[in-house]
């Protein structure tokens, strides 16, 4: 549906006949192997991907509010991303690059400190949240002393997909299914790690090790995802808890769930970003935020709180 | 945990990979193989890129307001300009002419829909550098252009007329837009050189410019100094206590985006200071705000317009 929808509807049977031929001039087949298709991927990684991070963070450091933003993943990926557009914007082309590093570099400084003082589930937030400011006020001081920086910053700060090449995806694309794949492996120790830091410890579980590497997988996919799809925040944040109302706590089922959901939300979201004013383009997290937010106040006014923890 | 339950959910999962790169790799673009070509026109843009149009464009698409209108000064028709054509420049166009979206956000599928043989795009805008690579993949020529002064004005506009074949409209247009300009440099006394303050207002606040904008450009040429050169960090803040030291003869102001809101946040700003009022620009009535149309936004074949605007003030005795 992705694929047919847009400014111009195109039938299947259009879409079939134009990738058969495979004639470059066609502007049918240009629209659709050029423009949708890498953008509708770019949403079903980006949402898969936001939504298991969203979920493993949720889970690991048990905190119903915890979302990629609060490792510093976002800030991380705005920084470096600003940093090559401020002094290298000759090498645009390596935002991706840039993006997906600053987000890694910036979880392995939150778990540093965190790891200083223990590592638990509640300084790895106080850290991410630091870190964040940190690395906020950095991306604002450049942007000061470099007012004509090069860059989109509103639409990377909503998030979007407009312009996406197959490019830019397939980077991170071999992220997000690696980390998946791996989360998927590793989902029963996380159940483990919610029973908490103690019990997960008297079953043999290596809390800080898993601890660390449910991390590392949530900042792989948050970062990749943030560094081809800009902030898109409300996925990771939301997505989770409607999966868990769903299919409960289990993650080898939340999991698997949670990308769904959030690869079908993400989608219909780009999807009316592009046709509600056609040929004007709403950036696809305000799509997310009015969606979103009344349809989750429903599912809480609807009096399963009990299933939420705090 | 139960060895077979695993080994199928690793089996499972290696298969939903197994798809997905095949997914990602089969999108791949194989290389297309270069043949020796005659092309209509080539032409070296501003990002150092070699565009060779095989024929005379037909459907231009702009996604730059002020280029939309350069092509048109220079006698081409456009199929799809960018909502800014009508909400900053208020040009009249055909009604087969297509809004493809924003300056900032042109809309992609609209712009391939209209199976564009030339696209004139900005290497100022991200947005436009992002659609490039998409447009080179559906071999759609596009040019990428910068146009801040006269001098790159007068560039674009010799390589449109080329393109379009119609090099009187380059006369009309360019060269003698640039013989206008030379006649009132001529007569400016360079032995005054008037200091001047530059400011762009917005409705959340006002930075100073410097020579690097299109405007102080018109003034640097005029003769004038701008204090902004002095004092870069009035840049970055408009610094009440540099402006009073300098106390510049002229204040000139742009505003951008909505001009009301601009002007009104500047009057709730700076102005309200009371050493405001005492500055020599303010107590002699050189506190000028500037028409956007000559000073935001490119002149175009107006350009000699804006010289002579900023002339008449500076110079009431020479340019009457």
């Amino acid at each position: 549906m992705s694929i047919s929808i847009g400014s111009a509807n195109i039938p299947l049977s259009d879409i079939i006949s134009a990738i058969k031929q495979g004639d470059h001039t066609s502007k049918t087949y240009a629209i659709i192997m050029f423009v949708r298709i890498p953008r509708t991927l770019a949403a079903i990684l980006a949402g898969c991907a936001l939504s298991v991070s969203g979920a493993i963070l949720q889970s690991v450091l048990n905190n119903s509010l915890a979302s990629p933003n609060v490792i510093g993943v976002n800030s991380g990926a705005g920084l470096f991303t600003v940093l090559i557009a401020a002094f290298f914007p000759a090498s645009l082309h390596l935002t991706t690059v840039a993006a997906f590093t600053g987000a890694i570099l910036a979880v392995f400084l939150v778990y540093f400190i965190a790891q200083k003082i223990g590592a638990s589930r509640m300084t790895i937030v106080l850290s991410g949240i630091a870190v964040s400011s940190f690395i906020g006020a950095i991306t604002d001081t450049v942007l000061t002393l470099k007012p004509d920086t090069v860059i989109a910053r509103t639409a990377f700060l909503i998030g979007g997909f407009s312009g996406i090449t197959m490019e830019k995806i397939s980077f991170a694309g071999w992220f997000i299914i690696l980390a998946l794949f791996t989360a998927l492996i590793i989902s029963y120790d996380m159940n483990i790690l919610a029973l908490g830091d103690e019990s997960a410890k008297s079953l043999g579980l290596n809390v800080i090790r898993i601890r660390f590497i449910c991390l590392i997988l949530a900042a792989v996919m948050a970062g990749s995802a943030v560094s081809f799809a800009g902030q898109i925040g409300f996925v990771g944040l939301i997505i989770p808890h409607v999966s868990r109302f769903l299919v409960g706590y289990d993650n080898r089922i939340l999991l698997p769930v949670s990308a769904l959901l959030g690869s079908i939300f993400t989608l219909l979201c780009d999807l009316l970003a592009r046709v509600l004013f056609a040929p004007f383009e709403i950036p696809v997290g305000i799509i997310m935020s009015f969606l979103g937010g009344p349809f989750f106040i429903c599912l809480l006014i609807k009096g399963k709180r009990g299933r939420l923890n705090d | 945990m139960d060895i077979a339950k695993k080994s199928v959910k690793v089996f499972s999962v290696i298969l939903i990979i197994t798809l997905l790169i095949s997914l990602l790799t089969g999108c791949k673009e194989q290389p297309k193989q270069e043949s020796e070509i005659k092309y209509y026109y080539s032409f070296t843009d501003s990002l150092g890129n070699t565009v060779n149009l095989k024929t005379k464009p037909q459907r231009v698409v702009s996604l730059v307001g002020s280029y939309a209108e350069t092509w048109m000064l220079a006698g081409g028709d456009l199929a799809g300009v960018t909502s800014d054509v009508i909400s900053e420049r208020n040009m009249d166009l055909p009604v087969e002419t297509k809004i493809v979206g924003t300056i900032k956000d042109p809309n992609l599928e609209e712009i391939i829909a209209l199976s564009p043989d030339f696209v004139l795009l900005s290497p100022d805008i991200e947005s436009h550098v992002n659609i490039s690579e998409t447009l080179k993949k559906a071999s759609m020529p596009f040019a990428f252009f910068k146009v801040e002064h006269f001098a790159d004005y007068l560039d674009m506009l010799n390589i449109c007329t080329d393109i379009v074949g119609n090099k009187e409209l380059y006369e009309k247009n360019g060269l003698a837009v640039k013989k206008q300009i030379d006649d009132i440099l001529k007569k400016v006394d360079k032995n005054n050189t008037p200091e001047i303050l530059f400011v762009r207002a917005f409705s959340s606040g006002a930075k100073a410019k410097d020579d690097d904008n299109m405007a102080c450009k018109i003034l640097n040429d005029l003769g004038t100094v701008n204090i902004a050169s002095k004092h870069k960090s009035l840049l970055e803040d408009l610094s009440i206590e540099e402006i009073i030291l300098e106390d510049p003869d002229y204040i000139f102001v742009v505003t951008m985006g909505d001009s009301d809101k601009a002007l009104k946040a500047l009057k709730d700003g700076i102005e309200k200071n009371p050493a405001w009022s005492q500055l020599s620009a303010v107590k002699n009535h050189r506190y000028i705000v500037l028409p956007k149309e000559l000073f935001h936004y490119k002149p175009n074949a107006r350009w000699g317009e804006s010289y002579e605007y900023i002339a008449k003030i500076l110079y009431p005795d020479d340019f009457k």
